[in-house]
């Protein structure tokens, strides 16, 4: 087929232009003039064509924009605009994702106010409506150096906002740098920051975006004051931003890249709970004594998102000592002199705990954290009486264990692989031979969330989202397990060469029983008064003791009785899925990067290592600091091996 | 770094053979994503083919100071990665309509909102392979445009030549293959 010519194009792209029939055929009759007939039959035929084709090339185009990017839609209010009963005054701040006014409460109390409109392109409704939900625990939270939000709406051209306590200061940053507070003085500042974090959590109230300019410095009484603004707007607002999103359409960030926890930098769509604020707070600490991120914003921003996200993840900060001590002369004067410190002696100063508590507070892990703002608070004020901290440097053990984490994916596989190699071999040549007889298919397993655990006949196979191909016709039934989420026995039909996919929703295991059941010092009668059919009951006191509720009451079982999939297991406030592998034990204990395995060859389940403590069952960390972490990792206890690999 | 980044990067620093290896990266990115991004809707819910292009774009590529032939292998590959995974969805899909008589029809495992359906997707693949064989820079717009959804400047950057260049390909590679379609589909 020959391809189009200059001529044609040439032609084409002239005559489309024109609109008028009479004018289209002048042209023509003069373009196509003493040249072959076929040309402008051609061009013709295109001009004919030409409207369908844009549609159909165009068409979707405009619904793909859309859906690439969020648009900044500039906000249009100004002073002296009135929304619902706020007087908008003046403009006093801008971030990435909102103007702030001050504004003039018109009634039923007259009050100035700070009210901040959002830029973004949001679904208004949504946010206001996940704003309401928090409301009522904004409205119980009562601190001097918390500012209040008092309410939110929408404004007449469709955006959100929200109304706040006004609060007249600059960032903390900023605050102890133009003031030259010295280091002490940070670290009593920031201790009333740590005592405002602490009070929200305990009315369950998470910030999510802790950052010196949600952290302002008032003056009252001529005292300085931290206050912590835009409580309850991040939650309302940042659940639309996914990843996609946080970029604008001149693919600027929004967002505070130095300040995001590696959970927040993680796909795997962790909750956000109150370690991340812990986590922000251990930045803004950093900056405080520092002046500077652990993570230097331009250079996350540059390495693109994947990999920015992958260093927040994966790369250890350099200890803020370090950090001092890397700074050279003109920056490293100014720092000093901005904590009216001697250049030379900074960082001896940092040196030693106060680094510990910033970087125990950095933890990639969350659960080395510290468990609330006032332990950390705690540890500031044990270092400022010269008392010891409990943030200590990290161990041999520990830091042998991060190395086998950060290597975790092919150490895992080759423990499974070897633990299973017995039993899949037999599978796999059966399969074999099944596999002449040319009856297969394919099944694609998939769930939401991703990352359950798929079961078929007894074994582990996998996680979701699995490919599975070469599978005989007829049925198929498997299951997933999660933890805390109900276990799901499917069955589907194989269809020979094809490729068959099963996506499964799960659900979220319900509490039944709201009683912790511990070893020793729980009221079991009264849980198992309570507790439903089908719950079992495990008690741990040296050994696995089991109970499970029939219908008419409590069997009874075997000490070490082995549990079934799909068992819900209460052990205190959290039921955990219990799978099993035939001759295989695995317990779930925390979220996917915890499992104990048993291998074959023992018959009983072998429970040194579990104990029961303040409800939820904890693995034997050797290395534990404080005393009430758990320790993640694969445990596996092979007759052979002695020890564990923790990872 | 990432697989992609690093050969992005050495692309840049001017070795051509990584190209080649960019296009299973970003295949594999892309299918990785789709998957991604499917566990978190609800279910019927598709996903815009050039969206996730974009996405992985975002994703893979060295943030803000990108090297535009960075950019022009990445979005080649893509937009390629993007027309296979297309054309063979629908090619599959055909081939179980016409095929032995299944009531189900087996998706692949990635549910992507195709932006034509399943016959006028293969007429497409085979018009853009004539005219990429006659004329190959308007094919390479066609392709930029439509599997990556890039706008005509994104196009223009990446393929270096003047926005005016890239309308008038456009315009005409439109109508050129869209007529090539109708005439194979009579010939059907």
């Amino acid at each position: 087929m020959k391809g189009p010519d200059q001529d044609e194009e040439a032609i084409f792209s002239a005559a489309k232009q024109l609109t008028d029939s009479r004018e289209l055929k002048a042209y023509l009759d003069a373009a196509c003039a003493g040249k072959k007939p076929e040309l402008r039959h051609r061009v013709e035929r295109l001009l004919g064509v030409s409207a369908q084709a844009d549609e159909f090339f165009e068409g979707h185009a405009a619904a793909a924009a859309e859906a690439k990017t969020i648009v900044l839609t500039p906000v249009t209010e100004g002073p002296g605009t009135i929304i619902g009963r706020y007087k908008l005054l003046q403009q006093i701040g801008e971030g990435g994702m909102g103007v702030v006014y001050m504004a003039e409460q018109q009634g039923p109390v007259i009050r100035k106010v700070a009210l901040k409109i959002i830029k973004l392109g949001m679904d208004t409704k949504e946010v206001i409506a996940r704003f309401e939900a928090e409301r009522q625990a904004l409205a119980l939270m009562d601190h001097p150096n918390i500012a209040k939000v008092f309410d939110a709406g929408a404004t007449d051209s469709g955006r959100p906002y929200f109304v706040m306590e006004l609060v007249q200061g600059i960032p903390i940053t900023r605050f102890c740098d133009e003031a030259k507070l010295d280091t002490r003085h940070r670290l009593e500042l920031f201790s009333q920051v740590c005592s405002a974090i602490q009070h929200a959590h305990q009315k369950a109230v998470i910030h999510r975006d802790i950052k010196p300019s949600n952290v302002l410095v008032t003056l009252i009484a001529d005292q300085p004051v931290p206050k912590v603004i835009d409580f309850g707007i991040a939650k309302s607002t940042q659940q639309r931003l996914t990843e996609k999103t946080l970029f604008t359409q001149f693919q600027q960030f929004v967002g505070t890249p130095a300040y995001m926890s590696p959970e927040q930098a993680s796909l795997s769509g962790l909750d956000v709970d109150t370690r991340s604020d812990i986590y922000a707070l251990g930045v803004l600490l950093y900056e405080l004594l520092t002046g500077k991120t652990p993570f230097d914003p331009k250079s996350l921003l540059s390495a693109g998102y994947e990999e920015m996200r992958r260093i927040i993840r994966e790369v250890e900060p350099p200890k803020p000592s370090t950090r001092l001590s890397t700074m050279q002369g003109q920056e490293l004067a100014t720092t000093a002199k901005q904590r009216q410190a001697d250049p030379k002696k900074l960082g001896l100063l940092i040196r030693g705990d106060l680094d510990w508590i910033v970087m125990k507070a950095l933890e990639k892990d969350r659960t080395r954290r510290y468990g609330g703002a006032s332990n950390f608070a705690t540890d500031i004020r044990r270092y400022l009486a010269q008392e010891p901290v409990s943030a200590v440097p990290p161990s041999f053990g520990y830091r042998f264990r991060k190395f086998v984490r950060r290597n975790k994916t092919t150490l895992s596989v080759t423990v499974v692989l070897v633990v299973l190699s017995g039993a899949l071999a037999v599978s796999v040549f059966l399969l074999l031979n099944e596999l002449r007889a040319a009856k297969f298919g394919g099944i694609t397993l998939n769930s939401n969330p991703q990352g359950a655990a798929v079961w078929h006949e007894g074994k582990w196979i996998g996680t979701t989202p699995l490919k599975m191909t070469n599978i005989p016709t007829g049925e198929f039934t498997y299951s997933l397990a999660l933890v805390n989420y109900e276990s799901v026995t499917n069955t589907t039909t194989m269809v020979p060469k094809r490729q068959v996919n099963d996506f499964t929703f799960l659900r979220k295991a319900e509490l039944s029983v709201t009683n912790a059941v511990a070893a020793g010092n729980t009221n079991i009668q009264e849980f198992a008064a309570t507790a439903p059919e089908g719950a079992t009951l495990l008690t741990l006191q040296g050994k696995v003791e089991v109970a499970r509720k029939g219908a008419s009451g409590w069997i009874p079982a075997h000490p070490n009785m082995p549990l079934n999939v799909g068992d819900r297991v209460q052990t205190g406030m959290k039921s955990r899925a219990v799978l099993r592998l035939s001759n295989l034990s695995v317990l779930r204990v925390n979220q996917l990067t915890s499992l104990e395995i048993q291998s074959p060859g023992s018959n009983r389940l072998e429970t040194p290592t579990l104990h029961l403590k303040n409800g939820q069952l904890d693995m034997d960390s050797r290395d534990r600091r404080d005393g009430t972490s758990n320790s993640p990792g694969i445990n596996v206890i092979t007759p052979a091996a002695k020890g564990s690999i923790k990872g | 770094m990432s697989d992609a980044t690093r050969i992005l990067e050495r692309v840049r620093q001017g070795d051509p053979k990584p190209a080649e290896e960019l296009l299973p990266l970003v295949y594999d990115e892309l299918r990785k994503l789709a998957a991604f991004r499917m566990a978190q809707q609800a279910p019927g819910q598709t996903l815009q083919a050039t969206a996730l292009v974009h996405e992985a774009w975002l994703r893979l590529g060295a943030g803000q100071n990108q090297h535009w032939q960075n950019r022009q292998h990445f979005f080649a590959a893509a937009a390629q990665a993007m027309r296979h995974i297309l054309i063979e969805r629908a090619r599959r899909k055909l081939r179980a309509r016409h095929g032995a008589g299944f009531e189900r029809v087996d998706l692949d495992e990635i549910e992507i909102a195709a932006p034509a359906s399943d016959e006028r997707l293969l007429q497409l693949d085979e018009a853009l392979d004539e005219l990429a064989a006659a004329a190959p820079q308007k094919a390479d717009v066609v392709k930029l445009r439509f599997f990556a959804g890039l706008s005509e400047k994104e196009t223009a950057e990446i393929l270096n030549i003047s926005d005016r260049t890239v309308e008038r390909h456009w315009n005409f590679a439109k109508a050129w293959l869209f007529d090539r379609m109708s005439a194979s589909k009579a010939e059907r």
